[in-house]
Parts: structure tokens; C-alpha cells; sequence
């Protein structure tokens, strides 16, 4: 055997175990979603092939639009905040200072935490008794339902959501002010530009491809959130936090309409696809990365 | 000059203001699980409990197997991450280095998979498992967590800054592939595959959805999932669930504080996600 057949053998054989392992476990179920999205099926029974009905059935389902409206209020709340916050903790801890590499480490410390055990806590937090409303007293406000209302319960787990993901947002950010050249922000200051000048000015536009990667990380993030509606609402009150995935998750693992919920699936697929794409293009300014 | 003083000082009061709502529910889920029935949902809340209910902590692990839990998540992160590890860096470095038809036909199928969100694919993953017979198994734990287009991706982009010389040397005196990979490359890579190892054990840990689905059984819970479906006597149960996910935390937070600095610094290089 020469070198040449020698080193195409190698080269097969190292990546053999893990493209099968993609392949089923990635691949086909990618296509499997489409194919029993066709088909009414109790994941028992024998399947029947039912053409398009399930997505009829989907876009009158008025769930199923609740979903899609409860996920976009979710999105809309979550992703422009995480982008300040974690924007502004990264400004924050960028210069060093006594204790910054220690304030970093908190903020970032979520990233290592288990969902479930954070929003546990949370929830145990957002109760009528909890401490959330015993610090809200301090500012005299009465004691709220959260999690027992619809109108605060999607904006509390989101707060939860928050708390998880804007310390790994932060060194995102991190490595994305690091990289734009001190000498902009010193022309700035001999021009003699405001703090807010320079911010809106140099810090904001050279940082674009740092934002974009990171508005279309957290939209796909914000567009499957699950662990924490489990945990904390469990979709209620009266479908209020009922967001896409854990409307899939019941549909499939509760009511047992996997044709359906594949359906829908396949459909929230799609739509992650289709917006990501155009926020990556309206976004775009030099590549889409993190800026490395 | 005074300004700059004023900023400094403003500075730290916002950086200790959000220090403490970053570790406060870290605080509070510690002192609460120490609190006895008639404290836990005391107005105005206790700071710090008058009698440590220290028989919270003996109660997670009496009431429901917990310690069963624990090993079982730890089994199967273990296992992930060491299996991923070895076929990442196999298959990373097969796309950076070795060549052969078809390299970049795979290395696309491999980046296409980064854009199948795991909730979309989660049903037919479920019935692929159910028809292996892995449900409610560690096989069904652990194999499907194993491939990772990340994993893979982030290997190959260490591989592809490697330096050849190395591996040049080694092949001249007659070594073939195989042992040059083993007993060169795959050593002078350990920084990159421990970064990546702390990822991989902590995003398993962690994991919930998939557990939730496959696992029905009792004592094949993940540590999350026991958590989640506490089954225990009624009396006092947000003191012993608290008490549990403190549990649940510890490893990951030894982990964290030990390897943090690895973690940001393959953050930054990547956008690798959880």
C-alpha cells in the first residue's frame, strides 16, 4: 500500500465514527421530522398518511398561534435586553481595575450552573412569599403574583433567562472590545469627542459583527427556550408562558400527536432558518463571527 | 481629575450592585435549604436561618436515591466527554489534515449540523432511540450526546494552526498516521481538549430535555431530571429540593472556579455554546 492510499485510508477511517454519528443522529432526523409531519401517528398505532392536514390543523390552531405569540413576546423582551446588559457588564470589566477578574468570574459563573437548579431557586424567589416581592416592598410595591399571573409570568422566567446567559454574552463582548485599536478612541479624545460620542461612534459600529453573531445566537436561544418554562410555569397560567418548544415537547410527550407535533417542529425549523438568514443580512458588516 | 475618580467610583457601586444580584439566589438557595417548614415561607423572608435544618441535606439522599443520581450523570457525562473528546479530535483531524476525496463534501455535512435546532429534531430522535431499544438505558444517554459539530468544528480549527514540523519529523523516521496522531499530536493537544472536556462534562450535567424524554424509570434519573421530578415525602419539600440543587451545583461550580479562566478564553476563540 503506497502513502497516498495509506493516508486516504487514515483520513476515513478517523472521521468514519463520527459522521455516521451525525448522520443518524442529526441528519436523518432532520429529514424523519419532515416525513412524519405527514402522517397522524400516536408513535403506537400503525401511521396514516395524511398529506397536509397537520399543518392546516396547526394554522387554525389557536394554541399553536398562542405559542408563536407567547415565543415573539419572549424574543422581543429577551434578546434586546441580554444585548445591553451583557454589552454593558463587558464595558464594565473591559479595563482592569483591583477585584475585575473576580467581578468577571461571577458574572460569568450562570454559564457553568444548571438551568433546572437555577430556576428552581427562582421559582422558589418569584412565590407571593419569596423574596422577590419582600425586595419589591422596599420600593412600596404591593405584593405580586408573577409566576401565578398572566401578565408577569413570561417576564419572570425571562428575567431567569436573563440572569443565565448575560454573563456568556459579556466575554462574547469581551473579546469583541479587545479587539478595536485603542488608537480610535485616543483621535476621538484629541478631537475632543464625548464618552458618549465615542460609544455611539467607534464602539457601537466596530463591534457589528460581535452584535450580529451574538442578536442571532440569543434570538435561536430565545426561540427554543424550555428547561425553564418546565421548571417554573410548566406553560400556565392558562398557556400563558406556553412558548414553541414546550408547546412541541407537550403535543408529542404528553398528548402523543407526534404527526402533529411534527409539524410544528418542522415549521419552527423553518422560521428559525428564514429569520436568522435575514438578520444575518441586515446585520451584516464584515463577517459573522465572534470576532476572533 | 475628579471626574475620573467619580467615574471610578460609580464604576464599582454598579459592579458590586450586580455582584450581588448575580450571588444572591446562589446564597439564598443555600441558607433556604437549611430552613425548617415554619421559616421557609416566613414574611419578611429570614437572611439567615435561626436553626440550620442540617437534616435537609440527609433527606435528599434518604428520601430518593439521590446519590444514585448523581452517579448516573456522572457516569454519563464522564463517558461523553471522554468519547467525544478522542472521536472530535480524530475527525478534526482528518478535515485539517489528511488527504482524501470528498474532505470537503464531510466538513460541510458536519457544519450543516450546526443548524438543526435540537428541539426540532427532538421527536424523531426520541423514536430512532426507542427503535436501538435504548430507552430508559446509559446507551440511550450517552451516544446521541456524543456527536457535536462544534466539537469538531473548534478541533479543526486548532489542527489547521498546528504546527506540521512536528509531525513531519516523526513520519521521515518511519512512523506511520496512526502513531504519529496517538503519540504526538493528540499529547501536545491537552490545553485545547481540557477547555473543551470542561464544556462537554458540564453541558451533560446539565442537560434536561433529552433525560426527560428517554428516562422513565427512577433509578435511571439524571441528576436534573431528579431535581425536576422530586418524589419525596410532602413535608418541607422547597427546603429539600433547594437542598438538592445546591447538591446539584456543587460539582459544577468546583469545576467552574478551578477551570473559569480556560472557559472564557475558549469563549472568545469559538462563540462556543453550552
Amino acid at each position: 500500500m503506497n502513502r497516498k492510499t495509506r493516508e486516504r485510508l487514515v483520513g476515513y477511517s478517523f472521521i468514519a465514527p463520527d459522521i455516521t454519528g451525525l448522520i443518524i443522529f442529526a441528519m436523518v432526523p432532520a429529514i424523519v421530522a419532515l416525513v412524519i409531519s405527514f402522517f397522524s401517528w400516536n408513535g403506537l398505532s400503525d401511521m396514516l398518511f395524511v398529506g397536509l392536514d397537520n399543518y392546516r390543523t396547526m394554522f387554525q390552531d389557536p394554541q399553536w398561534r398562542n405559542s408563536i405569540f407567547v415565543t415573539l413576546k419572549y424574543s422581543v423582551f429577551f434578546v434586546p435586553l441580554n444585548f445591553v446588559f451583557a454589552l454593558l457588564l463587558a464595558m464594565l470589566v473591559q479595563k482592569p481595575g483591583p477585584g475585575i477578574g473576580l467581578f468577571r468570574a461571577i458574572f460569568f459563573a450562570p454559564t457553568a450552573m444548571s438551568m433546572v437548579a437555577v430556576s428552581f431557586v427562582w421559582k422558589y424567589m418569584f412565590q407571593p412569599y419569596g423574596f422577590v416581592n419582600y425586595f419589591l416592598s422596599f420600593f412600596g410595591i404591593t405584593r405580586q403574583p408573577l409566576l401565578g399571573s398572566m401578565s408577569q409570568a413570561l417576564y419572570s422566567i425571562a428575567v431567569v433567562s436573563l440572569y443565565m446567559s448575560v454573563g456568556y454574552y459579556m466575554v462574547i463582548f469581551l473579546a469583541g472590545l479587545n479587539e478595536i485599536s485603542n488608537e480610535y478612541y485616543e483621535a476621538a479624545e484629541i478631537d475632543g469627542a464625548s464618552g458618549l460620542q465615542k460609544f455611539l461612534y467607534i464602539t457601537l459600529p466596530l463591534l457589528k459583527p460581535t452584535t450580529a453573531f451574538v442578536l442571532v445566537m440569543t434570538f435561536l436561544q430565545s426561540f427554543q427556550v424550555f428547561d425553564q418554562i418546565y421548571i417554573l410555569t410548566g406553560g400556565g397560567p392558562f398557556y400563558s408562558t406556553s412558548t414553541a418548544a414546550f408547546y412541541i415537547y407537550y403535543n408529542a410527550f404528553q398528548m402523543y400527536q407526534f404527526g402533529y407535533s411534527s409539524a410544528q417542529a418542522f415549521t419552527l425549523f423553518a422560521i428559525l432558518l428564514v429569520v436568522s438568514y435575514f438578520m444575518l443580512r441586515a446585520l451584516r458588516g464584515g463577517n459573522v463571527s465572534t470576532g476572533s | 481629575m475628579k471626574t475620573r475618580i467619580v467615574k471610578g467610583i460609580l464604576r464599582y457601586v454598579l459592579l458590586v450592585a450586580l455582584a450581588m444580584f448575580f450571588l444572591f439566589p446562589i446564597y439564598w438557595m443555600f441558607v433556604s435549604s437549611l430552613k425548617s417548614p415554619s421559616e421557609i415561607f416566613a414574611f419578611p423572608p429570614k437572611l439567615i436561618p435561626e436553626n440550620p435544618v442540617w437534616s435537609n441535606y440527609s433527606k435528599v439522599f434518604s428520601q430518593v436515591p439521590f446519590a444514585r443520581y448523581m452517579l448516573n450523570t456522572f457516569f454519563v457525562a464522564s463517558v461523553v466527554t471522554i468519547v467525544a473528546l478522542l472521536l472530535h479530535s480524530m475527525a478534526a483531524y482528518s478535515l485539517a489534515r489528511l488527504r482524501y476525496p470528498g474532505r470537503n463534501v464531510l466538513f460541510i455535512l458536519v457544519i450543516s449540523t450546526l443548524m438543526i435546532p435540537f428541539s426540532a429534531i427532538l421527536i424523531p430522535l426520541f423514536l430512532i432511540v426507542r427503535n436501538f431499544g435504548w430507552i430508559d438505558s446509559y446507551r440511550g444517554l450517552i451516544i446521541p450526546a456524543i456527536p457535536h459539530a462544534f466539537g469538531i468544528f473548534f478541533l479543526r480549527q486548532f489542527y489547521l494552526g498546528f504546527p506540521r514540523e512536528l509531525e513531519e519529523a516523526a513520519i521521515i523516521d518511519g512512523s506511520g498516521l496512526v502513531r504519529v496522531f496517538f503519540k504526538i499530536v493528540l499529547p501536545l493537544s491537552k490545553p485545547v481538549l481540557s477547555a473543551l472536556a470542561v464544556f462537554f462534562f458540564l453541558a451533560n450535567w446539565n442537560s434536561f430535555m433529552w433525560p426527560l424524554v428517554i428516562i422513565n424509570s427512577p433509578e435511571m434519573r439524571t441528576v436534573q431530571l431528579g431535581i425536576a421530578q422530586y418524589g419525596g415525602e410532602y413535608n418541607n419539600p422547597w427546603a429539600i429540593q433547594l437542598a438538592a440543587c445546591t447538591v446539584a451545583l456543587i460539582p459544577t461550580l468546583i469545576v467552574f472556579v478551578i477551570l473559569q479562566k480556560q472557559l472564557m478564553q475558549s469563549i472568545k476563540m469559538t462563540g462556543m455554546k453550552l
